[in-house]
């Protein structure tokens, strides 16, 4: 029955996946419609395109004065080196948990544990991914061009030039930094520690005003445009160090852990189709298992145990206390997470209250993911419906009580992410109009958080929708986009401030009216909510 | 020859231990059954040795080259509870394509038909496993581990979701496998299997309990 055993050289491996592939291609290929292949082509082109023109062309394009123009040749460098080190630092951490690459679950037992070389089954499937890697690059690098373009002084194709490279190169740094990690099997924390070293470095160069770290180097390529930017050398290299990275992780990525690609194989899997029927929820569950963000077994601060005085028999008490149970043991990743995104948010408000509206898609990207994991409690119940139709409370009124302590964890968030926009905004300084937009960001985040779990993935061939008829699509399309946009609206009291202070009118009032307006979505939200009677919620 | 031989071999997930220090030596044309309570560890033994987990401590060898590496991927075969199959291939590619992989021998083909009837899948080694129920798809899963070479052969519950018919034949290609001179190790509860097997080790909260000619009844009783 046995055979002696022997092993495949790189040549043959290649020649033995070469035949799979076209295989593959061939059976899928038999049923393939290519008029509507090509159809999908030009519209997924035709998005990009727009997407590039509308995200340039966002309200916000003054120039910066002649002061402001200084900061950035100064300071800008290393700022781009300290987001770039960033980036890296997701993408070192991403690689230690297994990542970039996912492999079909056949191509792990099938290929990864035949005895032929990794490196020649492995390296066909990085190349694919690196393909879509470079796609975003060149799109997000265009965006970022023709933005700085429209700010800054300098040529508008030496902009876009510079745009797009840096974007590849931003690209391939951050998968090349995943890569490695994962091909050379660092533990999280050592791959941390480096991504810690990749921020500090060139923060330590923002604050003694020297270039010393290779991403500042790579920043000062970025405003290269930029009349009276230093001459290109030393910029250059920084560009061919980033670019080395990729290299670097393409050697070694033979590495990877067959145990850590099983396990990202079926949840990538999973991920995609979550992702496919746009079930939002679905999508941070199966990201927190991707990334093994588990809630902690031992909670950060003691509850009272078993055997006490009763407490006195409350549905908000019972919420209040199931919801602070369940925040005493979010991971230490997520608080940093949370931090950090609070860190964006105020960052972005004081980007948007110095001009650059187009700031608030990415400020309300941030406030929205916080606001997914602050609404914790509530997601758990709705997870959860057999368990919570049990109580003896209707489902809605139980949800709003579950939304006080996501509430109050945004609140603080809220606070920090003030801190951060006074920092570095000094038109942010002001208590009272901050308390105003603080709660309103909050009621919006804790609001938009809780439609897109409760209202879960778009249902398909709903009553509306064939009432509807060809224009149904709009129902699900509408589902999805609220809730972003209703975080985003935790900046309207910042863009009414801009827009007061730019006509020389005093912005408490601004910033008030539109905070009521914020506050009353939510409160039409809030009777959405509090109206939810169904078992399946 | 001893082929499979784990020392001290210890896999923690966490907090959770799932392997305590086992310590496990099989030889060529050994039949063993492997016998435990569900997450006594008898699928994270073999996982460890084909390679898809990492071990925590210990030493794993297939013959004597640790598991996961090239030349233990060579000599070992490894049977899944769940059969993992491309959509898009079907069981004839399938095999050609394992086959190549493993540097199969040129008879493989004729090895593959003999197989194949044994298992009742002539009629469908043409179509898609996409399309098969639970039992064809692990009986494609059995071809596939068998048609390559080997000298251990480890198949995890691989009688669940079989029919009679297909749990005989599975029964003779295993017992086939062992007289041929591999090493063969199958976690399971069949109680056939267990009357055949040479060996039936027991495993109970992730370590050996028992180890050797055990009964039936010795086996019902340590499982409780």
């Amino acid at each position: 029955m046995t055979y002696p055993t022997i092993t495949l050289d790189p040549a043959a491996t290649r020649q033995a996946l070469g035949e799979l592939r076209k295989a593959r291609f061939r059976r899928r290929t038999q049923d393939i419609d290519w008029v509507e292949s090509l159809y999908k082509a030009y519209l997924t082109g035709l998005a990009a395109l727009a997407a590039v023109i509308a995200a340039s062309s966002i309200v916000g394009d003054g120039r910066l004065h002649a002061h402001e123009l200084v900061d950035v040749r100064n300071h800008g460098p290393a700022i781009v080196g300290m987001v770039l080190g960033a980036l890296m630092l997701l993408g070192f951490r991403s690689g230690a948990r297994g990542g970039p690459l996912s492999f079909e679950p056949p191509d792990i037992t099938h290929v990864l544990l035949a005895p032929l070389d990794r490196g020649a089954a492995v390296r066909p499937i990085a190349w694919r991914q690196l393909r879509g890697v470079l796609a975003i690059g060149l799109v997000a690098g265009a965006i970022a061009g023709n933005l700085a373009r429209g700010r800054l002084p300098g040529s508008t194709p030496a902009w876009i030039a510079v745009g797009v490279v840096s974007g590849l190169a931003v690209s391939l740094a951050v998968w090349g930094s995943a890569s490695i990690a994962s091909g050379r099997r660092l533990r999280p924390l050592v791959a941390t520690a480096i991504g810690v070293v990749l921020v500090a470095w060139p923060a330590a160069d923002l604050f003694a005003k020297t270039t010393t770290c290779p991403l500042t180097w790579f920043g000062k390529f970025t405003i290269a445009p930029l009349p009276g930017a230093d001459p290109l050398p030393l910029a250059s290299i920084g560009v061919l160090l980033v670019l080395l990275v990729p290299v670097f992780a393409l050697i070694g990525l033979a590495g990877v852990s067959v145990e850590a690609a099983q396990r990202r194989a079926g949840l990538v899997d999973q991920l995609r189709f979550a992702l496919t029927i746009q079930d939002v929820r679905a999508v941070v569950l199966l990201y927190r298992q991707l990334s093994q963000h588990g809630t902690r077994a031992k909670p950060w601060w003691p509850h009272r145990a078993l055997g006490g005085r009763a407490p006195h028999p409350s549905t908000w008490r019972a919420q209040i206390r199931r919801g602070t149970h369940g925040l005493a043991r979010w991971p230490l990743v997520r608080v940093v997470r949370m931090l950090a995104l609070a860190a964006v948010a105020g960052a972005c408000a004081a980007g948007i209250y110095a001009g650059t509206t187009p700031l608030v898609v990415v400020g309300g990207f941030a406030w929205f993911i916080a606001g997914l994991d602050a609404v914790e409690p509530l997601a758990q119940e709705a997870d959860h419906p057999d368990r919570g139709a049990e109580f003896p409370v209707e489902r809605g009124p139980m949800y709003i009580r579950a939304l006080l302590v996501p509430f109050l964890v945004m609140f603080v968030l809220g606070l920090v992410a003030f801190g951060v926009a006074a920092l570095l905004e000094p038109g942010l300084r002001a208590p009272e109009p901050a308390l105003f937009t603080i709660v309103a960001g909050a009621l919006a985040t804790v609001a938009a958080g809780a439609v897109s779990v409760i209202a879960g993935a778009p249902k398909l061939g709903s009553q509306l929708q064939q009432i509807l008829g060809d224009y149904g699509g709009i129902i699900p399309l509408f589902r999805q986009a609220f809730p972003p946009l209703l975080a985003t609206a935790a900046f309207a009291p910042v863009i009414a401030a801009q827009i007061a202070v730019k006509d020389n009118k005093p912005p408490m009032p601004w910033v008030v009216n539109t905070a009521w307006v914020v506050a009353s979505v939510v409160l039409l939200c809030g009777a959405w909510i509090n109206s939810r009677r169904d078992r399946a919620a | 020859m001893i082929a499979f031989e784990a020392k001290s071999v210890r896999k923690e997930y966490d907090t959770l231990v799932a392997l305590k220090d086992v310590n496990l030596s099989v030889k060529e044309g050994e039949l063993v059954a492997l016998v435990g309570h569900n997450g006594s560890g008898k699928s994270t033994l073999l996982r460890l040795a084909a390679g898809l987990l990492e071990l925590t401590s210990g030493e794993l060898l297939i013959d004597g080259a640790p598991a996961g590496s090239l030349d233990a991927r060579a000599a070992f075969s490894f049977l899944a509870d769940e059969p993992v199959l491309y959509d898009d291939l079907s069981v004839d590619e399938h095999c050609e394509y394992v086959a190549m992989l493993h540097a199969s021998p040129p008879e493989w083909p004729e090895k593959a038909v003999g197989i194949v009837q044994e298992l009742g899948l002539a009629e469908r080694v043409g179509d898609l496993p996409s399309k098969f129920s639970r039992g064809l798809r692990q009986k494609t899963a059995i071809l596939l581990a068998l048609i390559r070479p080997f000298s251990v052969l480890a198949v995890d519950e691989p009688f669940v979701g079989l029919d009679p018919s297909g749990q005989r034949a599975m029964l003779e290609l295993l017992t086939g496998a062992a007289e041929a001179g591999a090493a063969v190790i199958v976690s399971t509860h069949q109680m056939e299997f267990l009357d055949r097997a040479t060996r039936v080790v027991i495993l109970r909260d992730g370590a050996i309990v028992k180890d050797g000619k055990v009964s039936r009844e010795e086996v019902l009783k340590n499982l409780g």
